[in-house]
């Protein structure tokens, strides 16, 4: 099964670049990674069919502590992150997704996870929080488990 | 009584900004656009890096307007260190920075204002029954993606822009395709002139004192880079001296600073000033649909931006695919020159698909040693304020929902860039 990682995020933005550090490592490993940065459309311009998705983004969380690695399924990623979806773009990475997923038929079957890292800082800055470069390697290895077959 | 209205984020802009409205028994007491930027930020920290190393550093304020900040940015640091770029190198930088503009005025036109005159709070609703819309904004989203990708190597940062030309050049067949892929765009961007003819522009912010600043083309083609600002009200000054004419002023409420001509008037940049300033460079079918909807390319209403942005589709697709023909018709093409890093002072602006973006830049010792930049949308900011506030005040009885929504749709007519792009998703 092809696996495409869609890797979310601006790097400037201290803990909302986590997504992008951990595309970057998985695309060092031979992934099959995009960096779509603050813009979900993307895909559509690199998105050649394969049958997994895996999108990595950083989550604002009251519930979870900083750090913390969330990993949703299928259904769920538009069922828990539907209503809380917080993007300063016009629209949320998820709902960008669904509208992709509504026009492109290749997309409506594919298998999808969504792996967020609860963040702690979400301001100006390039260094990631102790708390989420240490789900870096979490991520990472969750991707591989994920991508293995 | 105060009742303070407050919209925490303004829906479907760029980046993230609020409206706060403070009403007193007399109606509309104040009006701030809360604007959390961060150019100041990008300025400072690339103070001491090398100049190379500082250019791949000012395209990331934001993602959607990646290619504006790198290729004017670029420019600068040329100026700065007394180099020229050859004409080819011009006209590969000038289509790069048209993807930016068709990718950005598609996104703009169809996902973010859209749906406010059709009554949807996203595009993902108007699906069902706008579906033709949604994939023509699509389309024209991805053709300008695409030349983005082809001669910036990537969609976002375009990192193969470098001083002195480009990393490397897409092949002669990847030219050919784009100008396809662009011909058959062309008549989305007409339907999209049509469409947008027919949405209303709001009489409440009508505007007989806007003043509009653009680029004055330099080589008399209506484009982006140029040495000259012009101003609607007959002036021109030199780009160099935009520090003397576009003063910066701090207020309270706001991260970013206020922009004000001459230190004192409020003005107004974009697509809708490119047409005030510009239109009689305006050629082919663009210029054909500028007089057929002249009346409609207001100069005194905010909300003729949309129908400016549109316009300007149907001629930058026009403008690219006559620029991929002159680039074709010089093949084969050198990708870049090499630059001597001198000491210098470099100042450039060009037109953003937000308006005007300017940037001075600063180099010793192959160092940043300054650097300053305005943004389209704090040029903006201070007139944008008061268009709010005159929505404000014709509808200041109406609901509170209703008085959002208006003002809303006031902001979302700039087409700001409210960069911080904060775009988390919350669980």
């Amino acid at each position: 099964m092809e696996t495409l990682i869609l890797a979310l995020g601006n790097e400037l933005m201290k803990d909302d670049g986590v997504g992008l550090k951990v595309g970057r490592i998985l695309a060092q490993k031979g992934y099959n990674v995009i960096e779509v940065g603050t813009d979900i459309f993307r895909l559509q311009r690199y998105y050649n069919g394969e049958e997994r998705l895996i999108i990595i983004d950083a989550i604002l969380s009251e519930k979870f502590k900083p750090g913390e690695v969330i990993h949703l399924s299928d259904e769920e990623v538009f069922e828990k992150l539907k209503a809380e979806i917080r993007s300063a773009h016009f629209m949320g990475a998820i709902d960008g997704l669904k509208l992709l997923m509504a026009l492109d038929e290749r997309l409506k079957n594919v298998e999808l996870h969504f792996i967020g890292v609860v963040a702690k800082e979400v301001e100006l800055g390039m260094e990631l929080s102790e708390e989420v470069e240490k789900a870096v390697s979490k991520v990472v290895e969750l991707v591989k488990e994920l991508a293995k077959n | 009584m105060y009742i303070p209205i407050t919209v925490d984020h303004i829906a479907r802009v760029e980046g993230k900004g609020g409206i706060e409205i403070i009403m007193s028994d007399e109606g509309v007491k104040e009006v701030k656009l809360n604007i959390i930027e961060g150019p100041r930020f990008f300025e400072a920290i690339t103070i001491g890096k090398k100049v190379e190393e500082a250019l791949a550093v000012y395209p990331r304020i934001c993602s959607f307007c990646s290619a504006a900040h790198k290729l004017t940015a670029i420019e600068a640091a040329e100026k700065a260190v007394g180099f020229t770029p050859r004409e080819e190198i011009q006209d590969l930088r000038d289509l790069l920075y048209i993807g930016d503009m068709i990718e950005s005025h598609a996104l703009h036109l169809y996902l973010l204002v859209l749906p406010d005159y059709l009554g949807y709070s996203n595009p993902l609703e108007m699906l069902d029954k706008y579906g033709k819309e949604i994939r023509c904004a699509m389309a024209l989203k991805n053709i300008g993606a695409r030349i983005m990708d082809a001669i910036g190597s990537r969609a976002i940062h375009q990192e193969n822009a470098i001083m002195g030309g480009f990393g490397k050049l897409p092949t002669r067949a990847q030219f050919e395709e784009l100008r396809e892929g662009l011909k058959e765009a062309f008549p989305m961007a007409e339907h999209t002139v049509e469409l947008f003819s027919k949405l209303e522009q709001y009489e409440e912010v009508k505007d007989k004192e806007m003043i509009h600043m653009a680029i004055k083309p330099r080589n008399g083609i209506y484009g982006i880079f140029g040495d000259y600002v012009k101003v609607s009200d007959g002036f021109e000054f030199p780009v160099e001296d935009y520090q003397k004419h576009i003063v910066e002023r701090v207020v309270e409420h706001s991260f970013a600073k206020h922009s004000f001509y001459n230190g004192e008037k409020p003005f107004i940049v974009g697509a809708i000033s490119r047409i005030v300033n510009n239109a009689d460079l305006l050629y082919g079918r663009a210029k054909e649909l500028y007089a057929q909807y002249k009346d409609l390319l207001r100069y005194d209403n905010c909300f003729a931006n949309n129908f400016a942005q549109a316009l300007e589709l149907v001629y930058f697709i026009e403008r690219a695919i006559d620029i991929i023909g002159d680039i074709l018709a010089k093949w084969p093409i050198k990708p870049r020159d090499e630059v001597e890093i001198r000491d210098g002072r470099g100042v450039s602006i060009t037109e953003a698909p937000r308006g005007l973006v300017a940037y001075t830049i600063e180099v010793k010792d192959g160092r940043v040693v300054y650097a300053d930049i305005i943004t389209p949308t704090a040029m903006n900011l201070a007139i944008m304020e008061r268009h709010v506030r005159m929505m404000a005040e014709k509808h200041c009885q109406d609901t509170p929902e209703r008085l959002k929504y208006l003002t809303e749709m006031t902001v979302r007519a700039y087409d700001p860039c409210i960069s911080c792009s904060v775009h988390v998703v919350k669980l």
